[in-house]
């Protein structure tokens, strides 16, 4: 439907407005006819007023044809073609009702009328090609809007996985696994709780707190993993070696905030923690075809007992991903009997979202 | 009267709290700490304690698996867990009591009673864990298994189920034949039948499961006699609606 139609408070808007167009358009041929103004506001007024709704359907065409996908010439063909039928059918109105009027007030109006088609024509053609841009006009504004929101959409999908991925860091059960060992350290050894609850707090504090930033520097993902690994290793008791490999001109690169950690847990959970053998977690960290390229690899029992996972860590990094670097990153992973190992690679430029200078 | 007690858990901070909330309930002596469930059924086989604290999720063998591989010769059980999502199933399993962690110094008192009384009240005389019913509820809807658990005396076995060839049954046991070695277990056909995959397994006869990977062929030796023929040249049986089931596997 044509948006003047939507409210009737837009529609009587418009059409007072085009009253008044229509009064003081109608002025110009009886001035240049040196027309009685009554009889010329008469013949010319209800004509032009009724130009309004010989305009308004052009709205149905230019929604037809978009300014983007439509070529030029079929677009000017198109428009100029119905500003044409249009014009002739309001003309050939127009003259019914000079001759109709000319009747009534028995005055030689169809002569006259004919005769001020010299300056009809061009303010008809005119008026409809105004109606053309408004029409335009509008419709860019409606796209551009529908493009706004479907942004914010995304961003806020984006905010949505991402406390998703907080809620799961903060799961009860790593803060029932945390405070169960706090409870037994403080029997066993009460000289660990101190440094241990610095641990906690730090890593509570970075899961929590990230959702306000955008990036972070490697240097302090990688702090946090570590807080994690330190805190798992003091209450399995040194169950897995540790080896961390990175460049270290790489630690103030920027990148999306707990993307380490879900992968790490993965590693502890699927491979650390259902393995009676010691295992082990390497990450290495390099700088690779104009990207950062992540390895992490752990140890693997296949015939360990299996968690009941639900694989939500991993799924919701790969969609953060996407949704921040479109195509401009590789998510792989390849596990053997022994080993599992997930390579990731992202590009250093092309993020969708901005990254600080 | 003191109880032995052997305390299962693979954080050795949990096994040493739990120690020494112990130390003040003398009826009750730790005979020996275990860090996982194959140390736990060791420690059971050779120890014979009347109580055992045990975690469930542990590496390699939960508490569940733990129970299973005991069957008959299951201690006192206390459940100590840091979820309380397994509750239900620590009582099927014939828990005696499931602490949460971290377990009170006033709940565990409780829980060291209740094992008192219990050996009063009936010395060592406890309903057995239905461990079948158990395992199937632990398996519904699960995907198949893909490793069997096997306990000889104190030593416990981890086949996987790509190593076995077929599995017999004999009495109330079923005998798993791997290319290396046989395993006797405690259990039914049908129990096996239903956890292992059944793309890959096929049950040919009333007492046999054959793994299809290790079919090399099937001898027909006059009306409705046929053997299957496995890859290490043992041969076994094949009923007729057993017969009826490979073809339509194949």
């Amino acid at each position: 439907m044509h948006p003047v139609f939507r409210s009737n408070r837009s529609l009587q808007s418009v059409i007072a407005l085009w009253l008044v167009f229509a009064i003081v358009l109608s002025l110009l041929p009886t001035t240049l006819a040196g027309m009685r103004v009554d009889i010329g506001l008469l013949v010319f007024g209800p004509w032009f007023f009724l130009l309004l709704f010989f305009c308004l359907p052009n709205y149905y065409i230019s929604e037809h044809l978009d300014l983007q996908k439509t070529s030029a010439i079929h677009l000017l063909s198109a428009q100029l073609g119905a500003m044409a039928v249009t014009i002739a059918f309001w003309f050939v109105l127009g003259y019914l009702w000079a001759k109709y009027a000319a009747f009534l007030f028995s005055t030689p109006l169809t002569s006259i009328y004919l005769h001020s088609l010299r300056i009809n024509l061009p303010l008809g053609c005119g008026i409809y090609l105004l109606w053309i841009f408004i029409h335009y006009a509008y419709l860019l504004a409606l796209q551009s809007e529908k493009n706004q929101s479907e942004t914010l959409q995304k961003q806020l999908l984006l905010n949505q996985i991402e406390l998703q991925i907080v809620k799961e860091t903060v799961h009860p059960h790593f803060l029932y696994n945390s405070l169960n060992m706090l409870a037994n350290l403080a029997l066993a050894a009460p000289e660990k709780i101190n440094p241990l609850c610095t641990r906690m707090a730090d890593f509570l504090r970075y899961s929590v707190n990230y959702g306000n930033k955008q990036w972070v520097t490697l240097e302090e993902e990688i702090e946090h993993v570590r807080n994690y690994l330190m805190i798992e290793q003091e209450r399995f008791g040194d169950r897995f070696e540790l080896l961390l490999k990175v460049e270290d001109s790489l630690s103030q690169r920027q990148v999306i905030p707990l993307l380490l950690f879900p992968l790490v847990e993965n590693c502890v959970k699927h491979g650390i923690d259902s393995s009676l053998e010691r295992g082990y977690i390497h990450i290495e960290i390099k700088a690779e075809d104009g990207g950062l390229s992540f390895v992490i690899e752990n140890s693997y029992d296949a015939l360990g007992k299996k968690p009941r996972s639900t694989g939500i860590g991993q799924k919701a990094l790969i969609k953060r991903l996407q949704a921040i670097y479109g195509g401009n990153y590789r998510f792989d992973v390849s596990a053997t009997e022994t080993s599992y190992r997930v390579s990731l690679w992202m590009s250093d430029r092309q993020a969708l979202l901005e990254k600080p200078a | 009267m003191k109880l032995r007690a052997i305390v299962v858990d693979d954080e050795p901070h949990a096994r040493e709290s739990l120690c020494r909330l112990l130390k003040a309930h003398p009826e009750i002596d730790v005979v020996a700490e275990c860090q996982n469930g194959l140390e736990a059924v060791k420690a059971v086989h050779n120890l014979q304690p009347e109580v055992m604290f045990l975690d469930i999720h542990m590496p390699k063998l939960d508490g569940f698996d733990v129970l299973e591989l005991l069957g008959a010769s299951m201690p006192m059980t206390v459940f100590v867990s840091a979820h309380d999502e397994y509750a239900l199933q620590a009582f099927e399993a014939s828990a005696l009591d499931y602490l949460l962690k971290p377990v009170s110094a006033d709940r565990l008192a409780k829980s060291t009673e209740r094992l008192a009384s219990r050996w009063r009240e009936s010395s060592h005389a406890f309903a057995l864990p239905d461990t079948d019913a158990m395992l199937r509820k632990h398996q519904q809807g699960a995907a198949p298994i893909n490793r069997i658990l096997v306990r000889d005396k104190a030593d416990v076995h981890v086949v996987p189920t790509a190593d076995i060839i077929a599995i017999e049954a004999a009495d109330d046991y079923v005998v798993i034949h791997t290319e290396k070695m046989k395993h006797i277990k405690q259990d039914t056909l049908a129990n096996l039948e239903a956890l292992l995959d059944n793309k890959q397994f096929c049950r040919i006869h009333r007492s046999t499961i054959i793994n299809l990977d290790y079919l090399v062929g099937i001898e027909t030796e006059g009306r409705d006699s046929r053997f299957a023929l496995m890859k290490n040249n043992s041969q076994y049986a094949v009923s007729r609606s057993g017969y009826a089931k490979l073809v339509q596997q194949l």
